[in-house]
């Protein structure tokens, strides 16, 4: 049987369409797959482009003079230039030629603009961008700047070496991800580097302490709250050395919580909103911070085997394919010899050394964010504010959002006050203070720092450093160390609390300006030979109590690192290296024997069981390191996760009542109740010291009030259950830790294929290298640094030099990152200098053709 | 014979046309050479195998240059679908677009002849 020829013609017209339209329009999400599929110039042309070519010739018009780039085989060029700028042009151009991409879905996602690359998808991504301000600051910044200032003339060299590499692209050059997204490269501009340092603060120093306070009073009571985020850490191991040997615990009682608030039960899904906005890249992650975090460390002379100052730095970010940094080396003979990692995008060298200093940052983790409660003419259209009693008018700004071909898709109006963006949360409309909207040059501080030649020339260098707030350390090969916690930091009005929404309608309230320079947190060559920092709390409150943050990390991280370099007088690099992904926990220190007292307790009043009993001795069995053979800190995480539900009971979201009958019933089954918040690990060791503490009472079990040990040994049994019911019998092979947990790297638009996920890795919550449970967070470069008579050093990041998935670059350095390796970093002098076997590639880029 | 010949034909233009204009010089040439030979049994079929030859030779020649094959996985897992799949569609696609293009304009041009003759 045959069909009637006009329904076959029919259906033979119908399908070319079809296929015309696939090829020239495409499906959503899809690319147009006529370009797409093109042998020649669509997608497969990556193919060819993946690899560098041995020798390559490129004309920059506006160079001062050639300059001659060598790859080596580690993928790392190494750029020799007549100038600085020159050098920086180059720059501009190896990082695009390997990460351009990378560089413009970063800098369009702080400029809210990812919807001209993603779509209508990308718009609200867009638009909680746009509403904090970051692009608005961004272009204040531009405005203000210095165009007279180094910064901004590498800027203006990195944009031009940048565009170089565009405008010559070949069809085999063009990233794999633009054809997967149907768009083409856009030039680059000034503007976008100061994009992405904003994207860093957005990052960094954003904050939400007083909308956390906020919720959490409204659930347990303003004392309670404030007890719970404290704004000293309970347990001070400080950046700068308070001369004790061991940490200082504060004893103080922890207040009971208070009944919840009905009153106030639309204050928590009001902040919630601002609360996701604010939260930054590290959304997700385990709110009490103890599963991520930097880490920096420097040893003097004194304490070295080799008698040089040693410097070791890790810091700790959203691990991505390709990674946050990229390793380059610039020389200009007489000027500047800096090796290390620049953000793809940002005008040279942000963590690294040169021939004489080295240099590496951790987050202050700085309360530079403030939210101010205003008072407006109209709950819904608002048009003024009211500030001392007289109205003003809110600033508009238009914000428009535009598709791939650049059309108008939407528009949108942020309103300010003088303060910042104002937002409205519910029945509130609050304005936001934060230094990352403060005109700042951030670049112009590292140009000057790149070519420091001593410790003192480094700090005076970053005196201007202000966003995001960094703890940079620093040593020279005159064996002198220091760190300085280097930002802007913000004096508020007499009375004014950082951590606590604050009242707009009166300019009372508002910034009095920026601590000077001689009160930062500094330390320099101290007695005990070395300096190290891990995100804690800066300085002892009982040295100097001025205000800079609050809700600390526990120094569990900063606990370990003193342990161990107050325990080896005869530092190595070896040994740093080995420090980096140490896997022993002070965390773990100091909960696994509280655990254990507590079950002997239980036991010996008679309400011990068996479970109790075999959960007891399987801790027991712990050496208390997160090793990746490890087969007992699967358990203990377990217990703690058990631990924080049946303490932080009255931190439930009421919505989801956790009122129960009996009280492991309170956290048996698979998610216990949403908190809406978590304090650090190091609350709860305090609490460990107060038995009868109400705290420890489960609200939910009225009959009964629990006391630690209750609580202690239940945290056990139900650890256990949830332990045996996601990785199976003690026994079988389940429980070794790097089964359990691993580092997972996404690609930047989360491409499972292009990802590199379930990564084994050492260490876990709260050791040197901690990871968040989805393992998104972590080391994501690692450095060690001797300043001898020459400089050595060693360096990996766990990705690859280039951003192409095709390329044998793209994520070589993974597994030596995996089992805590470094590679040691080569540093000619010269191009000829590099050994010929350790050349992988050769561009030169001149002025003419 | 003549049949091979006029694959080897079309892929030859096929390929050049690809390598100077792009992908959509496929439906192009494939419509230019059924209005052609209008009257010329199997061309359809002729078409798509030409221009399958030519996008698979071109696909060999990007494979001389780099890894097509580990390419195609990484580039189809970007698509969520297999490498096999992705190395097929790239060659199914042009056969499909030529084919269709050739019935069509082989359909249009034996219409249009007829209103002339007519």
């Amino acid at each position: 049987m045959s069909l009637p020829r006009p329904l076959v013609r029919s259906t033979q017209f119908a399908a070319l369409a079809f296929v015309l339209f696939l090829g020239f329009r495409g499906v959503a999400p899809a690319p147009p797959i006529g370009p797409f599929l093109d042998p020649v110039h669509g997608v497969w042309a990556v193919a060819r482009g993946a690899e560098l070519s041995e020798h390559d010739a490129v004309s920059l018009p506006t160079l001062g003079g050639d300059v001659r780039v060598v790859y080596d085989t580690r993928g790392v060029p190494h750029i020799f230039a007549a100038s600085v700028e020159d050098a920086t042009r180059a720059l501009g151009f190896v990082v695009a030629r390997d990460r351009l991409f990378q560089m413009e879905l970063a800098t369009r996602a702080a400029a809210g603009r990812l919807t001209e690359l993603a779509g209508a998808r990308a718009r609200r991504v867009d638009r909680d961008q746009r509403s904090l301000g970051l692009p608005w600051a961004a272009e204040r910044k531009l405005a203000a700047i210095d165009t007279t200032s180094a910064g901004w003339r590498l800027m203006q060299a990195y944009a031009e070496g940048v565009n170089a590499w565009i405008d010559g692209m070949r069809r085999e050059d063009v990233a794999l991800e633009y054809h997967v997204l149907g768009v083409r490269p856009s030039r680059w501009e000034p503007l976008q580097s100061i994009h992405l340092l904003n994207r860093m603060a957005w990052t960094l120093a954003h904050g939400d302490l007083e909308l956390r306070m906020r919720q959490v009073e409204t659930l347990v009571g303003r004392e309670a709250a404030a007890a719970l985020f404290p704004r000293n850490s309970p347990i001070q191991e400080p950046i700068v050395p308070n001369g004790r040997r061991e940490p200082r615990v504060d004893l103080s009682t922890l207040p009971a919580p208070r009944a919840p608030d009905a009153r106030e039960a639309n204050v928590l899904s009001a902040l919630d909103g601002l609360r996701e906005r604010t939260r930054g890249l590290d959304g997700g992650v385990d709110e009490s911070g103890d599963a991520l975090g930097s880490n920096n460390w420097a040893v003097a002379p004194s304490r070295a085997r080799n008698g040089h100052a040693l410097l070791a730095g890790d810091p700790h970010l959203e691990l991505t394919l390709p990674s946050i940094w990229y390793e380059a080396h610039l020389v200009v003979p007489g000027e500047l010899d800096v090796y290390g990692v620049t953000i793809p995008g940002s005008p040279g060298i942000v963590i690294g050394f040169n021939r004489d200093v080295a240099w590496s940052f951790t987050n202050v983790e700085s309360d530079v964010m403030d939210y101010f409660v205003e008072v407006v003419d109209d709950a819904r259209h608002p048009t003024r504010y009211r500030l001392d009693g007289v109205w003003k008018p809110l600033e508009p700004r238009i914000e428009r959002y535009r598709d791939a071909r650049g059309s108008i898709v939407a528009t949108d109006t942020v309103l300010y006050t003088h303060r910042g963006p104002l937002t409205r949360e519910g029945l509130l409309w609050i304005s936001t203070r934060w230094t990352a909207h403060d005109t700042t040059n951030e670049s112009d501080a590292l140009a000057r720092a790149v070519r420091s030649r001593s410790v003192s020339q480094w700090l005076d260098a970053m005196t201007s450093f202000a966003v995001p707030a960094q703890n940079g350390i620093v040593a020279d090969r005159s064996g002198t160390i220091a760190i300085r916690s280097t930002g802007r930091f913000p004096i508020r009005a007499p009375g004014a609390r950082g951590d606590r929404m604050q009242d707009g309608s009166s300019s009372a309230n508002d910034w009095r300006g920026a601590l000077p320079l001689a009160r930062y947190p500094f330390a320099i060559n101290p007695p005990q030979g070395y300096l190290a920092s891990a995100n804690q709390q800066p300085v002892d409150p009982r040295v100097d109590s001025t205000y800079l943050g609050s809700h600390w990390y526990s120094p569990w991280r900063a606990m370990r690192i003193n342990t161990l370099l107050r325990g080896d007088s005869s530092v190595t690099p070896e040994a740093m290296r080995r420090y980096q992904t140490d896997p022993g926990s002070a965390r773990a220190e100091a909960f696994a024997p509280a655990l254990l007292a507590a079950a002997a307790a239980i036991r010996g009043s008679g309400g011990g069981d068996a479970t109790l009993d075999t959960v007891a001795r399987l801790l027991g069995e712990w050496d208390r390191r997160y090793t990746k053979d490890n087969e007992r800190a699967v358990l203990f995480e377990s217990i703690m996760s058990a631990l924080q539900d049946l303490t932080w009971d009255e931190l439930a979201r009421p919505a989801r009542p956790v009122v129960r009958n009996e009280r492991r019933r309170a956290v048996r089954g698979r998610t216990a109740p949403p908190r809406v918040d978590t304090p650090a690990d190091q609350m709860l060791a305090i609490l460990l010291r107060d038995p009868s503490n109400p705290w420890w009472d489960v609200r939910g079990t009225r009959q009964v009030v629990e006391r630690r040990d209750d609580i202690l040994a239940d945290a056990m049994r139900e650890g256990y259950r949830r332990a045996r019911e996601r990785h199976g019998d003690p026994a079988a092979g389940g429980w070794r830790w790097d089964r359990v947990h691993h580092a997972n790297i996404y690609h930047l638009l989360r491409l499972e294929p292009l990802s590199r996920l379930n990564v084994p890795v050492q260490g876990g919550p709260s050791t040197l290298s901690p990871s968040s449970g989805e393992g998104r967070f972590g080391a994501s470069w690692r450095m060690v640094v001797e300043l001898g008579p020459s400089v050595r050093a060693w360096t990996i990041y766990p990705g690859g030099q280039s951003g192409s998935p095709a390329s044998s670059r793209y994520a070589d350095r993974v597994a030596r990152w995996s089992e805590g390796a470094l590679e040691e970093a080569l540093l000619p002098r010269t191009d000829a200098e590099l050994p010929a076997n350790r050349v992988a590639a050769r561009l030169t880029l001149s002025r003419e053709n | 014979m003549r049949f091979a010949l006029r694959v080897l034909l079309l892929a030859l233009s096929f390929a050049i046309g690809t390598w100077v204009l792009g992908w959509w010089s496929v439906p192009l040439f494939a419509a230019v050479g059924a209005a052609m030979a209008r009257h010329v049994r199997h061309q359809g079929i002729a078409a798509a195998l030409a221009a399958l030859a030519a996008w698979a030779a071109l696909l060999g020649w990007s494979a001389s240059q780099g890894s097509v094959w580990s390419f195609s996985r990484v580039a189809g897992g970007a698509m969520g679908i297999s490498g096999v799949t992705l190395i097929l569609v790239t060659l199914l696609f042009p056969a499909a677009l030529a084919w269709l293009a050739t019935v069509v304009a082989q359909f249009i041009a034996q219409r249009l002849w007829r209103r002339t003759e007519g």
